[in-house]
């Protein structure tokens, strides 16, 4: 059983876990990120990709939207290469309330949150796709931003400054007394155990946060609230297009790249266990966005998602679908629970991340006796070769302009070359990672094409076995957990055109490759 | 004027999957005036490995070696299977039948129905099958002896690694080794392509440049495995010279598509269908077709250069599911395209397909299909066949998981062959042609 000294613990690869080993990592104490499964596996890697622009909560939570307003800000300065600034639209149409639409320019003033009130002619003009049921229309400062790589290079960051990054280990027991002596982790594949000893445990694993306290012996009242996204075949709208009313579900298009995401819906979940997007949440979400874009009835969906939002629960009655429980983050300090070195951050937005660093980076240094105060205002976010491959476009741009020395291309349907991969392969063996198709789909785009995985997951394979980066018949379940993660996203939407690409892919993994023969599988679902 | 071809023929076959073909070849062998029509083929993808059964997926794992007993289980569990439809020596008989023509067409299969073989894939597991083509017998005896070999492969081949091969079944085979080359002529591309290597080796020349490129690598290997590009019209002819230069056994991986050894099959089918006197219209869509109160069946389109009327005394649907766009599946609901035949609804609130995709049981959307009785007409919701000289056949129809039970070329094979008979023993009954007990070639 090997140990490991760290400093900070932090607990959970979330934005905000990266976000915080950055920001103290700047502040010369090095950490160690332990998380269970990869990079945001919680809902950073499970959400709209939206970076607001404050004007969705005018109405229900002023400052909420103050925070947003002054955290987008700083984080188009920060991290401009992890944003599109497409700016946003507020829409109604015909049926909407007018009391909203009246209060709402009034209210992002108070706010000082830009706003422009557009005619439904400007506002069709700049977005043709809106519904000719449209009746008013506002412009705000709304962008996109990329979740993985923003938290891939806090990371990165992270690292360069010493800190250190441990993926599949999940955290399974504390020992402690007046504080915490060693915390235990598990490799979710070997179950092997490291030991881990640090000054200071932070616990950022957003919706776990309430597991991982009770390790502790510390209970937290947490709500989950799973929430719904789809993903078009097609950019819809150039802008963050969102409906102008009190928020709720299905409110909000949101371009990513060459696709939009769509959602979102807020429904109770029991737990964390099995958290998969139903069709009654799909067939929803474009129902209700068609209101604005009426073309999504007939568009392509090609792949839903879900998470959970970690909700702290105030203590206060909860409407049934949740969404009242506020989204403000909680930053609790344990030593009020007798653990003296012991802190949780959850809730909160992306948009957000970098604040609650900030907070939490703050309480450590109090604890820990440093001085040194917050960088991560200014200090811009790096911007390696290694992350930047999760940009939708980047690949064929790039292809395009140079085919030298790239080696091939191995995705077919999102242009993704060999030297790409090798690139993302060698940095994760940098890391003591291993490169297997989940770590490298994660920071690139292979995979999240029309083939769903069939054939790029054959091609990235054979092309890992060749240089070297896997070994035995390790590549196996590699290909097999790939296809299974891919179809996670597809099944909840399959339609006329990925019956026959799922068919597609059985003739070649069932029939002719026998994967489902090969590798056992333990978890059964169904 | 529109030019206007009217044809009149026995039999329409409609598609040019494996199961297509066989049609048509049962008809035209046994003096049936035949037509066939497809807009696609899905023999691109097919392996060539011609398989009739090695898993009852619906009750287990087990991966069996003796295909009857395999195709036993299955329907034991599986009553409307079609294999059930079929009597044990038709299902030999109908794939002796097409080996046999295959064979008239240079492609050699070797194998029996009592015991599946071993070929190696691509992906460094073993596939089992009933038939191989010649291009892979001798991984069949290479893997049973677990002699020295070599797989070698391409640079700029995707998709396919020795090394990953050698890697992932070292431990069944310890003593394979791997070794890269490059393809003569295709020296410094990034990207070589399966399809431009094999016709380049139809010319002799290349062929050999490509065994002096291999021979350095030997080593003592007692059989030699290379990616799936040996030719596409004189395979037998490439197979036997790389044999005899290289002085050992040489045997072909099958891999992703395109597959060659798929692309042989379309080709031999096409030539002994053509010599034969099977009329084919490739890349044609069906506009119109129905079914005249005398049982003839009406079929047409309209192009450009003319129309073209197709008069049968029978059809025969070979269409396939997804990807050969015989099912559509559309707002939860699976439906035949092109008559729209009753297909069974599905479960509304589930989800067709399971959570885990790689579940061996399969998926519930797969055994959805055309219900058919065991000439293989389809069936009304009465349980009543549609027409009487209307068949389906190969996997669009119900009741069986091909990818599962790794039995879709038997499934093709078999049903082609049922159906054909069944249309010939009621044009007999008609008094419309001479009866043949059974079909013979």
């Amino acid at each position: 059983m090997s140990e490991i000294t760290a400093k900070v613990l932090i607990i959970g690869g979330g934005a905000t876990g990266t976000a915080i080993a950055r920001d103290l990592s700047l502040r010369g104490i090095s950490c160690l990120l332990v998380e269970q499964k990869d990079i945001n596996s919680g809902a950073s890697g499970a959400n709209h990709g939206l970076l607001h622009s404050g004007a969705r909560y005018v109405y229900s939570d002023l400052s909420a939207a103050v925070e947003c307003k002054q955290e987008s800000l700083i984080l188009k300065q920060i991290a401009p290469h992890c944003i599109e600034n497409t700016g946003g639209l507020f829409v109604a149409v015909e049926g909407d309330d007018e009391r909203y639409i009246a209060e709402f320019p009034a209210l992002c003033s108070k706010a000082k949150i830009s706003v422009k009130a557009l005619s439904v002619a400007e506002a069709r003009h700049l977005e043709p796709a809106l519904s000719a049921k449209t009746i008013a229309a506002f412009q705000v400062e709304d962008a996109a931003i990329d979740p993985f790589m923003l938290s891939l290079e806090m990371m990165e960051d992270a690292c360069r400054l010493g800190s250190r990054y441990l993926s599949y280990h999940k955290v399974i027991g504390f020992r402690k007394a007046k504080q915490i002596d060693q915390v235990v982790l598990a490799d979710i594949n070997t179950k092997q155990e490291i030991k881990v000893s640090a000054e200071l445990v932070i616990n950022a694993s957003g919706a776990w946060a309430g597991e991982v306290a009770a390790l502790a012996g510390i209970g937290l009242d947490m709500i989950y609230s799973k929430g719904s996204l789809i993903i078009t075949q097609n950019r819809l709208a150039t802008r963050v297009i969102n409906r102008l009313r009190t928020p709720a579900d299905a409110d909000i298009i949101v371009p990513g790249g060459t696709v939009s995401v769509l959602g979102t819906t807020s429904i109770l979940a029991e737990n964390l266990d099995n958290i998969r997007p139903t069709t009654i949440e799909t067939d929803y979400i474009v129902d209700e966005c068609a209101a604005m874009i009426p073309i999504l009835q007939s568009t392509r969906i090609i792949r839903a998602y879900a998470g959970v939002r970690p909700l702290v629960g105030v203590g206060e009655e909860t409407d049934e679908d949740s969404r009242s429980v506020s989204r403000g983050f909680a930053l609790i300090d344990h030593e009020a629970d007798g653990i003296e070195n012991f802190i949780t951050i959850t809730g909160g937005k992306l948009t957000t991340c970098r604040l609650m660093a900030e907070k939490t980076a703050d309480l450590v240094c109090r604890k820990l006796g440093v001085k040194e105060k917050c960088g991560t205002r200014k200090v811009k976010i790096g911007s390696s070769t290694a992350n930047k491959w999760t940009e939708p476009g980047l690949a064929p741009s790039i292809w395009i302009k140079s085919r030298e020395g790239m080696g091939g291309i191995l995705c077919e349907c999102e242009m993704v070359p060999a030297s790409s991969v090798a690139n993302i392969a060698d940095s994760l063996r940098a890391q003591g990672l291993i490169p297997d198709l989940k770590a490298i789909g994660l920071r690139s785009r292979i995979g999240k094409g029309p083939c769903q995985g069939a054939f790029c997951s054959v091609r990235v394979a054979s092309f890992l076995y060749d240089k070297g980066y896997l070994e035995n018949d390790s590549g196996l379940k590699i290909i097999h957990d790939f296809i299974e993660n891919r179809w996670r996203g597809i099944r909840p939407v399959i339609s006329a055109i990925s019956a026959e690409q799922v068919e597609m892919m059985e003739s070649l993994h069932c029939n002719l490759f026998g994967l489902e023969l090969a590798v056992k599988d333990d978890e059964i679902l169904d | 004027m529109v030019k206007e071809r009217q044809i009149d023929c026995d039999l329409l076959i409609i598609g040019s999957g494996l199961s297509g073909m066989c049609a048509a070849y049962f008809a035209a062998a046994n003096g049936l005036s035949t037509v066939q029509v497809s807009k696609h083929t899905t023999l691109g993808f097919h392996s060539g490995l011609l398989d009739i059964a090695e898993v009852a997926s619906q009750a287990a794992t087990k991966s069996w070696n003796s295909p009857l007993s395999a195709v036993r289980e299955i329907i034991k569990h599986s009553a409307d299977h079609p294999y059930s439809k079929v009597a044990k020596n038709d299902l030999m008989d109908s794939l002796s039948q097409i080996i046999g023509f295959l064979k008239q067409e240079g492609l050699d299969y070797s194998g029996s129905t009592d015991q599946n073989l071993q070929v190696l894939t691509s992906m460094g597991t073993l596939k089992k099958s009933c038939f191989v083509p010649s291009t892979m017998q001798a991984c069949v005896d290479a893997y049973v002896s677990k002699k020295p070999s070599l797989i070698i492969d391409i640079k700029g081949l995707r998709g396919f690694s020795s090394r990953q091969i050698v890697e992932t079944i070292k431990e069944k085979w310890p003593t394979l080794t791997s070794a890269r080359i490059e393809f003569p002529g295709f020296e410094g591309y990034s990207e070589v392509s399966a399809e431009h290597m094999a016709w380049a080796l139809e010319n002799e020349k290349n062929l050999m440049a490509l065994i002096e490129t291999i021979k350095p690598h030997l080593n003592g290997a007692a059989y030699v495995g290379l990616p799936a590009i040996l030719g596409i019209l004189k395979t037998g002819k490439i197979l036997k010279i790389m044999v005899e230069k290289l002085g050992v056994p040489v045997f072909e991986i099958p891999s992703m598509p395109p597959s060659i050894p798929g692309l042989r099959l379309k080709e031999a089918f096409e030539r002994g269908l053509q010599r034969l006197g099977v009329l084919r219209f490739h890349r044609q869509l069906i506009e119109t077709i129905e079914r005249a109160k005398d049982g003839v069946f009406h079929t047409g389109w309209d192009k450009d250069t003319g129309s073209v009327r197709i008069r049968s005394k029978g059809v025969i649907l070979a269409t396939g599911r997804f990807l050969g766009k015989g099912l559509i599946f559309n707002n939860g609901e699976v439906k035949e395209s092109l008559f729209n035949l009753p297909v069974a609804h599905l479960e509304q609130k589930q989800n067709p397909y399971r959570i885990r995709f790689f579940n061996p049981q399969g998926h519930e959307i797969n055994r959805v299909g055309i219900e058919t009785d065991c000439g293989f007409r389809p069936l009304n919701k009465n349980l009543k066949p549609v027409f009487n000289n209307l068949f389906s056949i190969g996997i669009i129809n119900a009741h069986q998981d091909w990818a599962r039970e790794k039995s879709g070329s038997g499934i093709a094979v078999s049903s082609a062959y049922q159906a054909v008979q069944t249309f010939i023993d009621d044009l007999a009954q008609a008094g419309l042609c001479q009866p043949k007990a059974r079909l013979s070639s």
